[in-house]
Formats: C-alpha cells, structure tokens, sequence
C-alpha cells in the first residue's frame, strides 16, 4: 500500500481557493458541504495565516474508530473513505474530528469528506486541490518523502498527537 | 458513492465531437455525469475573467464542460489557475443566465420594479434597436446616443465610429486612465510586464494583484522572493500581498505619492540612481537643476507628516530602492484611479523606475512584445468615418489628457446626464456594464432613468438588465473563437487560442455578431468586405491569424493552441514618447505645455477626515470574485456570499461595536449598513469594505440582496472638481471617500 500525505506551506497561501473549487468541481460536491477550506486564522497581533481545512487522512482515525455503522475504511493509498451506503447519518465521526473535515449533506442525510480522488490518484495525478493550487501552498505526495519535511504542529491546528494526521508544515520563511 | 466527475478518468481522448442538440447540453451539466463511457476530450483556452488570460484546459465530456486546470507552460498561469479561473465551468452554467433576446413591458424603471420581461426573437430586437437609434439620430443628433462599452470587440468599435458617436464611454478612469496618460508622455506608452524574478527590490503602492489572484503577479512575486529580493508593499490594510512581501507598511489612505516624491528626493540628493540609463534614455540632463529643485522640497522628514510613516523608514527604503537598482509596478486601480491625486502618484511611480533605469530592463517594468494582430479595419478598410460632432456627455472634452488617450469617465457620467446636459442622451446601449461598477450607483440609476430607451448586452441578468428595454443575451467565451495575445509576461510573442468548448446555448450570441446586425440595418456599407459580401466573424478570424502569422487558418491556429515565437529580449534604446526625440521624459514639458504640471507635486486627495467623517474608507476587490460579475456563480457564492464592514478593534471598542454588530456607513453622499468584522489587519483609522455586492435583481437566485454596494458613500465628480483638484490625468477617484459609522440596534 503506497501512503500519501499532504505538504502545507501557509507563507505561499494567497487565499485564491483554486483549491476549494477545483475539489468542488471535480467531485460535484453540493452546495452547503465543503471537503476542503482554507481557513483563515487572525491572532492577536494581527498576524495571519491560511490552514488547510480538510480530512488529514489520519495514521489513528478516530473518525474509523467510533463510526458505529463501520462505513468509514482506508484505501489502498491511505485514504479514509466514507461509504455512503452504510453510513446512516448519526455523525459520531463529525464529533470526534478535531479537523471538522466530516461534512453533513443534508439532502442525502449521511456524511462525506475528501476521499483523496482515488481516481486521479490512481491514474498518477495529484488530488484536485493540489492540482490547481497555483502557488505550491498545499502539495500531495508520497507519506515516506514528506513526514519529514516539515513540522507535525503548528499553531491554530488541533494537536496532532491524538490522531496522527498526515499533514506536515512548511515554516521557514522566504530568504533574505 | 456519489456518482462524480471520476469516469473522466477512466475514457481516453477523443477528436473533436459531434454537437448534439444546444439545450440538451445545458441541461446535461446539472445531471450527475454518466457512467458510461463518454467520450473525453481536452481543450485549450485561456480564461476570460480577467486580462491576464491564464492558459486553461476544459475537459469536455459529450460536448459538456466538466472542469477547468490550468494549462502546464503557460507563461500567465504557469500551469494553474486562481479560485475564479477554476470556476468557470460552474459560472458558465450559471442557470440564471441571459437566455433569450426579452423586452421590458412595465414601463416603470428602477431597481424597484419588475421589468416584466418577455421573450422575443433576435430580429425583432436588432429591428427595435436599429429604428430606435435611427429615430434619435434623426432627431436629436449623434450626441443623443451613448454606448457604454470597453473599445472591443473591433467590431462593435467599427459600428461606433460608423455611425459617428461622440458618446463611447468606457471605465478606464476608475482603473488605469492617469497612468496611461503619464505613461505616454513619460516611456512612450503602456510598460506593463514585470520581470519579477529578475527584480532585486520590488516597491508595491498600494499594488494588490496577488490579493486579487492575478497569477502572473501571484507567481511573479513569489519567484522574486524565492530569489532574495526585497519586496515592500505600502498600504493600509494587510492583505495576502502583504504577507507575500518582505515587509508591510501601514501608510494613511491615499498618500502614497508623498512617499514616493520623498523616495525620488533621497535618491536625488544622496545621487542613488543609474547615471548611464539617466543620462542617456530621459530628458534629465536637460531640466536637471528643475528636477533637482522641484524634489528639494519633499524631504522623508515632511512626508513623515502626511503618510505617518517614520521618516527613517522613508529614508531607509529611497537608499535601498535606489542602490539595489529596485522597481516599482503600476497597473489597473493600483493608486493610479483610486483618488484625486493618482496623475502625481503615477508620474512619481515612473521617474522612480526612470531613475533605477528598470524602464525596459531585466528586472524592470517592460513593454509587451507581441504578435501583432490586426483589426477590422485593417483587414476590410473601411470607408470614411464620419466626423465625431456633438457634446460629449461625460465632459471628457474638458480634459485634454483623458480625450487624448481616448478613455472615457465613468466618474463624472451620471453628472453629465443628470446636471451638465440633462435628457441628451435619448438611446443608450450598454455592453455587460453593470450601475455597481460607478461610485455612487444610485446617481447613476437616475442618470439611466432619465434615457428614453436602454438596450443592454449581458451575460447575466444585473441590476442593469433590468432598467432595460431591450436585453440581449451574451455568449460566454466558451462558445466563441478569438486570438489572445500574451501581454503580461511577454518576453517574446506568444498567442493562445480561446475557442468554442461545448456549443452555443439557448440563443446567446458574441458582440461581432451584434455588431454586425445592427450594422447591417443602420450603417450596411461599413459591414461589407470589399467584394461586396457583407462581413462575417468567421472569414475575418481566418484572415487575423493568417496575417498575425499564426497559421493559414484559425483551425490550424486552434489546433496549435499557442504559439510562440521565441527570441531574445533587446532592451529598448529609443523610446516612442511624443516629440521627445526618442528619450523618455521625467520633466513632461507637454503638462506644462496644457497649465499643468510638469513634475508630480504633492496634492492630497479629494476627500480628508473631518470632524463629521472622521474615517477613511477603502475599498477593495476580493481574490474570491471577478468584480460585480461572480457573485451568482454557485461555487464562489459559497465561499464569499457577501460583504461585511472591516474595522480596528480598538476602534470597535469605543464605539462599542462587536463582531457581527449591524452598523452604518455614512458620507456625505450615502450610506451603507452591514455587520462589523473586527480584525487588526486595517488601521484604526479606517473601514474596510468588500466591491462586488448589493445586487438586487431578483433574477439572480444567489446574489439578489447579499450584502450592500460598496459605491452608495463614494462621492462621484464633475469634470470641473478634476481640474480644480490638479486630476489633469482623469483619474476617476474610485476610492475617494471618507466616512463616519455608528452601530444599530442589532
């Protein structure tokens, strides 16, 4: 099983959300459910900085664990899935998601989330986010090159000890 | 499992497919796509939201679009594409599009008012446009009629100046008229590429473009900072360019040309600039002891007191621009339109460059090499125009410069039909303007309300579809063929094709063709080739891109997708500047020559903080919307479905406003209420507000009545109040404004 994982450098954010729309786009995610969101975080100094908002595809997903329905399941590329013909909408995975990646649709009351585009992913291409993000703020690749390139923790990012996301931060600056 | 897009992946390439039937198509994009295997295919285009036309690919499945990436090379996009480009396919499809030629049967007009459209067909609106503007030429005069339009398509052009309008009047003001104007009488004309990644020190005033997710901009920045350079960005509020830049200054609204005069003062008396470029491609040597002079006066110290900026910060960065041989780019609404002093911040922006010699250097501001691609005229010449006579309604003939690089003025329109020449103007067409692109919209729904007979051209159904007569439904770039030539990054020619991706829907037509209609029934011997035929959009493509060189035919061209011509950039050494033999002018002795002035003094802008407007109000245009056009557009509605007030909280604090609280902006012409978004990225001085919403057509099922128009508390101009103001450059003072805000009763 090849893991892949995500590499986020929040300097390179210019907000754009090419990334947001293309995973609507290509998944025709309804309006009112978003897999992936760029969230804007202000502190108290006035310094702001863009995180990824979106299923971190967790090494120890509570989502899979306390799912009652037993829907939620990794693929063959690490991803954690929501099968959407067992899930029956009670939305244990929602509360226990310290990423609020799980989404409620409510038309088809059950819960969907970014499943990594297995499809593209399959076929050698990056997930549609990581497609179109023009600045290289949000990359997608293999788990065993990026884990160690970057930080596990940053600020305004829920604590990543309990649920291993993979997800690693860029914080160096530009040179100079 | 939701059935996706993800088929897509599984269907090989296919050529070119058979169209099937035009709404079948429309239709097909709000199903789930099948799960047959459909035939996929890629096309090459370039996106039609904004100028730098990133390089795109649509996979098209069963001749429907399904999604928008970036096209890999590309020198705008460089193989992606921003949040808006991304949403095209879903903006397209926009269910509440212009679909049918309609006409207006509640005779009542206003944003109020339900026009009670009802469809009609192409003919019989070409039919009651055509008599219309006939009758009023007739009777009234070529003055009677305005043709709010850009100068494009170049037939539509053909069909103003056919018809002898004095009245075309485009927004250049509110975006690049003052820099135009000095440009052409600084460089010789428009130096708009940037050579970012060569650029050792970038100074951005008030420059916004990687806010704005302009991605020749976004990754140009990007790749100077990837590279050492330094890159300051002045403004009052931080935003995302502030965060890509080295560092961030908080400068007071509107006096950034006191910095820069202060920057070319440093550089002057501490000679930080480059003798050979100055000595040898400007007119310094020349009015060397004028310059000197002039800059004397502006020292750090006395801009210190109208920006509030730290004279040592002021000094720091003239010594570091000047040494590090820095650049400073001027593009569309960059300072250049936002207030009343733009025409000095413009030509200080230029002698700053002018003095680093960056003017068309490696690392500098650069001018376009492109394919040259003619226009109507060239390709069938017409007969002779008739002469342009009557008044002209926006009282640009006041204004030499503006007249002179003929932009037309949004800000002074609605002053011009309400007050200068009230009921002149009988007919109007109006090519996909929109009343919330003027300061003071409301003014100008009065102005509109005043014409006897609107037709306008959308895509979309805004607020000024709906106090028309006549609307006419639009194409969308994917359903029409043209030549984009590179004008950003443009080293070396290059040109990318933007071509029909999935058919024409319900009965939207392109402006040529319009064009072309109406000039059949008013003015036919300008429509028609030499051989007699009556001119089609088809042949005149063919002949463009045979004579730009780009292929035999526009197919051989589209099948290409882009071309380039590549060769080594050579430096300018003469440059095209008006009787200044071939050097560029930092003294402009042709301002002087109009009573204006020949170098860039200080003037504050128009509006100052008084006791009863204690505020300053900025505007701003969202990365996440393409202007007033977006709003509706599903996908970007989701992200940004309206506008809120941004304020200090330490301001919010003394006015006991929290977050979300409804509170009111007023001026001195209007006011607005919206909730309060408190953040430390603006100063205390200042609020914050969001361009693009207050639609109130209720003929846009997302955008109706989200959020407010950022426009109601601008105050608009007169032509008189510019040249009181030393605006001799026309910029429209878009952003001109000062406020005083209260919180409401929640």
């Amino acid at each position: 099983m090849q893991n892949y994982g995500w590499l986020i450098d929040s300097k390179r954010c210019v907000e754009c959300r090419a990334c947001e729309v293309a995973c609507k786009q290509w998944n025709d995610v309804p309006m009112g459910v978003r897999y992936r969101l760029v969230r804007i975080h202000e502190s108290a100094a006035g310094n702001v900085v863009a995180l990824p908002g979106a299923c971190n595809h967790c090494d120890n997903a509570w989502c899979m664990k306390v799912c009652p329905a037993r829907a939620i399941t990794r693929d063959q590329h690490g991803a954690i899935l929501i099968d959407q013909t067992k899930c029956y909408g009670c939305r244990q995975c929602a509360a226990f998601c310290p990423y609020q990646a799980p989404q409620w649709n409510e038309r088809l009351r059950v819960m969907q989330k970014c499943d990594q585009c297995p499809d593209r992913v399959g076929a050698g291409l990056q997930p549609a986010c990581a497609t179109l993000c023009p600045t290289g703020a949000l990359r997608f690749g293999k788990w065993e090159e990026i884990q160690n390139r970057g930080v596990a923790r940053v600020d305004n990012f829920s604590n990543p000890a309990g649920t291993r996301p993979r997800v690693r931060f860029i914080v160096e600056g530009f040179p100079g | 499992m939701a059935i996706t897009r993800r088929h897509l992946m599984k269907t090989g390439g296919a050529g070119l497919l058979a169209a099937p039937s035009a709404l079948g198509a429309f239709e097909e994009y709000f199903k789930p796509a099948s799960t047959t295997a459909a035939a996929v295919n890629k096309l090459i285009t370039c996106c039609g939201f904004c100028t730098p036309a990133c390089g795109m690919q649509v996979t098209v499945q069963d001749n429907v679009a399904r999604f928008a990436e970036g096209l890999p090379g590309d020198m705008h996009g460089g193989g992606q594409l921003c949040g808006k480009g991304a949403s095209i396919v879903n903006f397209y499809y926009d269910p509440d599009r212009i679909k049918y030629p309609m006409k207006r049967t509640n005779p009542r007009r206003g944003l109020d008012e339900d026009p009670g459209f009802v469809r009609i067909t192409w003919n019989e609106a070409l039919d009651t446009i055509a008599e219309r503007f006939q009758r009023y030429i007739d009777q009234f005069g070529r003055e009677s009629l305005l043709f709010l339009t850009r100068s494009s398509p170049d037939l539509l052009v053909r069909l103003i100046n056919a018809l002898g309008i004095v009245n075309r009047v485009d927004h250049l003001d509110i975006c690049y008229t003052a820099d135009s104007v000095v440009r052409k009488y600084t460089t010789g004309g428009k130096s708009w590429c940037e050579d970012f990644e060569n650029a050792r020190y970038i100074m951005l005033f008030g420059w916004d473009l990687v806010a704005k997710n302009k991605m020749p901009a976004v990754k140009g920045i990007l790749a100077a900072r990837e590279k050492g350079a330094r890159v300051i960005h002045l403004s009052p509020n931080q935003t995302a360019t502030s965060r890509l830049s080295s560092e961030w200054i908080s400068i007071r609204p509107g006096t950034d040309p006191a910095f820069a005069l202060a920057m070319v003062h440093v550089m002057l008396t501490e000679n930080l600039y480059d003798r050979d470029f100055v000595n040898s491609y400007t007119n310094f040597p020349q009015y060397e002891s004028q310059i000197r002079a002039h800059f004397a006066q502006y020292t750090p110290e006395w801009a210190e007191t109208i920006t509030g900026v730290p004279a040592q910060t002021i000094r720091r960065i003239g010594r570091e621009f000047g040494e590090a041989r820095g650049m400073a780019p001027a593009y569309k609404k960059s300072l250049t339109a936002n207030y009343t002093n733009a025409t000095q911040m413009a030509h200080a922006q230029v002698i700053l460059n002018l003095l680093t010699g960056t003017i068309d250097r490696p690392g500098g501001n650069y001018f376009a090499r492109t394919h040259s691609v003619p226009g109507v005229d060239a390709v069938y010449p017409p007969p002779t125009y008739p002469q342009k006579l009557g008044r002209r309604i926006d009282g640009r003939d006041k204004l030499f410069f503006p007249t002179d690089v003929d932009h037309g003025m949004f800000s002074t329109l609605a002053d011009g039909m309400l007050r200068r020449y009230p009921g002149m103007i009988k007919g109007a067409f109006i090519n996909a303007y929109d009343v919330k692109g003027f300061a003071q919209p409301l003014r100008m729904v009065e102005a509109l309300r005043t014409v006897e007979f609107i037709a306008t051209y959308d895509f979309l159904p805004s607020d000024t579809v709906m106090l028309s007569d006549i609307v006419l439904p639009a194409s969308h770039q994917f359903e029409s063929n043209d030549i984009i030539t590179r004008n950003f990054n443009a080293k070396y020619p290059v040109s990318v094709v933007r071509q029909q991706i999935a058919g024409a829907y319900f009965e939207a037509r392109g402006t040529g063709n319009v064009a072309i209609e109406l000039g059949k029934r008013l003015c036919p011997d300008y429509f028609k080739t030499p051989s007699g035929e009556w001119i089609a959009g088809g042949t005149l493509l063919n002949e463009k891109t045979k004579r730009a060189g780009l292929g035999e035919n526009f197919a051989e061209f589209r099948a290409k997708g882009v071309v380039a011509t590549e060769r080594p950039f050579t430096p300018r050494t003469t440059f095209n500047v008006p009787n200044a033999g071939g050097k560029c002018q930092i003294y402009v002795p042709q301002f002087a020559d109009k009573g204006f002035e020949p170098l860039p003094h200080w003037h504050a802008k128009r509006e100052q903080p008084s006791a009863e407007y204690p505020l300053y109000y900025v505007t701003y245009i969202p990365g996440t919307h393409r202007r007033n056009t977006t709003q509706n557009t599903p996908i970007l509605h989701e992200i940004m479905p309206t506008n809120h007030a941004t304020i200090h909280p330490a301001m919010a604090a003394r006015l006991g406003i929290r977050e979300g609280d409804p509170i009111r902006i007023r001026s001195r012409v209007g006011a607005i209420e919206l909730p309060a978004h408190l953040s430390r990225t603006v100063r205390e001085d200042m609020v914050l507000v969001a361009h693009g919403f207050g639609h109130r057509s209720h003929l846009l099922g997302n955008a109706a009545n989200r959020g407010v128009r950022d426009g109601d508390v601008i105050p608009d101009l007169s032509p008189e109040e510019m040249l009181d103001l030393m605006d001799f450059g026309g910029s429209g003072a878009i952003m001109d404004a000062v406020v005083q805000i209260e919180k409401l009763r929640s």
